[in-house]
């Protein structure tokens, strides 16, 4: 058999995590939704109440699992986007690099402002 | 004797009468063939006119880059007679004998087996030979297939889509062969079920034209070829280890896992093969295959 020539990904773990990550973000989404936007209307939303909601540890783990699934699945929708552009090479490694530097950032950033909100103290 | 007398008696009596008869039939002849000749001149003049009769105008891409006057790309009209149970290739083949010989298309087997006269009619791409007039509005767009190089007229270049096709190795090949070489090779009949709709593509390549991430990613193996690849590689007789050859090919970063399922190959294919979800179904194998939770 002939050598292929392969950019491997083998296994297309990223395909399973996008549509993994996206059946939760459906329920986290419409929970987030129901929550934030229409039982509870922009006006009533406090910082007292969200300190509050934050400082359940389920919720707390819900919407720190809700940040990087929606962070990965925008950002590797984005990345695969621009694959199916056609990007290659120098271009790729580039989006890649900028895109993931962008979601941990997101990330980080995300737990913070989590953190904050729950009242737990970080350096 | 006296019956070769006999004829030589009739012979000679049908040559003195033969003449008179032959001048009136002459003049009968000259009649019919006159009236012939009137009927066919107004025939002819009747289907130049095209007034009485249904027609068709084709408004079909035009562009040679290797003669004067066709490098600038256009669209010439032609009005077609229409008959019942025309195509679009009949249109174009009339509309080619009788106003443009120059007018250029791929066409062979006119019975949708050849793949060649894959079209991009009415925003859409069909099988020429498969596509009643009477099923489109008039008037009717002919173009070439989108996101391919047009060489001349409708004649796009297949190369890259046959490069695709070739990639995947369409062809049938089992790690074992039977020991009597005069053994058959027998599919079951499930098995066969599964990859019957998968064996009826004709290389047309239109559903590549319709892909809209072949159209931007030319890496991309496209719907043809991935469905060339899960014909063989969910024919059980092949065996494992091809079986894993082939997912290989199809696994890369540029193969199944581009497919956006947006079915538009699906839509287009003239063969109605289910491509969207025989690539699906290689994409779950692959996710399969390859993911190991230890």
């Amino acid at each position: 058999m002939a050598e292929h020539y392969t950019s491997f990904d083998r296994g297309g773990r990223r395909w399973l995590l996008q549509r993994l990550t996206a059946v939760f973000l459906i329920g986290t989404l419409t929970f987030h939704f129901f929550l934030l936007h229409f039982v509870n209307h922009a006006a009533d939303v406090t910082f007292l109440q969200t300190q509050a909601r934050m400082s359940e540890v389920s919720y707390f783990v819900t919407m720190v699992l809700f940040l990087i699934a929606a962070t990965f699945h925008g950002v590797n929708g984005v990345y695969n986007a621009l694959i199916n552009q056609g990007i290659q090479g120098t271009q790729k490694r580039v989006v890649g690099g900028v895109l993931t530097l962008a979601s941990v950032l997101l990330i980080a950033q995300g737990i913070r402002v989590a953190l904050a909100m729950a009242g737990i103290a970080v350096i | 004797m006296s019956t070769e007398t006999e004829t030589e008696i009739e012979e000679e009596s049908s040559a003195e009468t033969l003449p008179e008869t032959s001048s009136h039939q002459q003049r009968r002849m000259d009649a019919k063939a006159s009236k012939k000749s009137e009927r066919e001149a107004a025939e002819k003049a009747q289907a130049e006119s095209l007034d009485d009769e249904e027609t068709y105008e084709l408004k079909v891409f035009r562009y040679d880059p290797e003669v004067e006057g066709k490098e600038e790309p256009r669209f010439d009209s032609f009005v077609v007679p229409y008959h019942k149970g025309m195509t679009v290739l009949d249109a174009l083949i009339y509309a080619r004998d009788h106003y443009d010989s120059s007018l250029t298309f791929r066409h062979s087997c006119q019975q949708a087996i050849c793949g060649s006269d894959a079209l991009f009619v009415n925003g859409r791409q069909r099988l020429g030979c498969k596509t009643q007039l009477a099923d489109l509005d008039d008037p009717i767009r002919i173009e070439p297939l989108p996101h391919q190089e047009v060489v001349k007229d409708l004649v796009v270049d297949m190369e890259h889509f046959y490069d695709q096709m070739e990639a995947v190795e369409p062809f049938f090949d089992p790690d074992d062969l039977p020991e009597d070489e005069l053994e058959e090779q027998r599919q079951s009949r499930e098995n066969r079920e599964k990859v019957k709709m998968s064996t009826r593509c004709i290389w047309c390549g239109a559903c590549m034209s319709s892909c809209n991430i072949a159209a931007g990613d030319n890496e991309y193996l496209g719907p043809a070829a991935i469905n060339k690849a899960y014909r063989f590689a969910m024919d059980e007789r092949e065996g494992e280890d091809r079986k894993e050859e082939r997912m290989r090919i199809v696994e890369q970063e540029h193969g199944v896992w581009r497919c956006q399922t947006q079915f538009s190959c699906t839509e287009v294919c003239p063969k109605d093969i289910p491509l969207t979800e025989h690539i699906q179904e290689l994409k779950r194998e692959a996710v399969k295959s390859n993911l190991k939770f230890w």
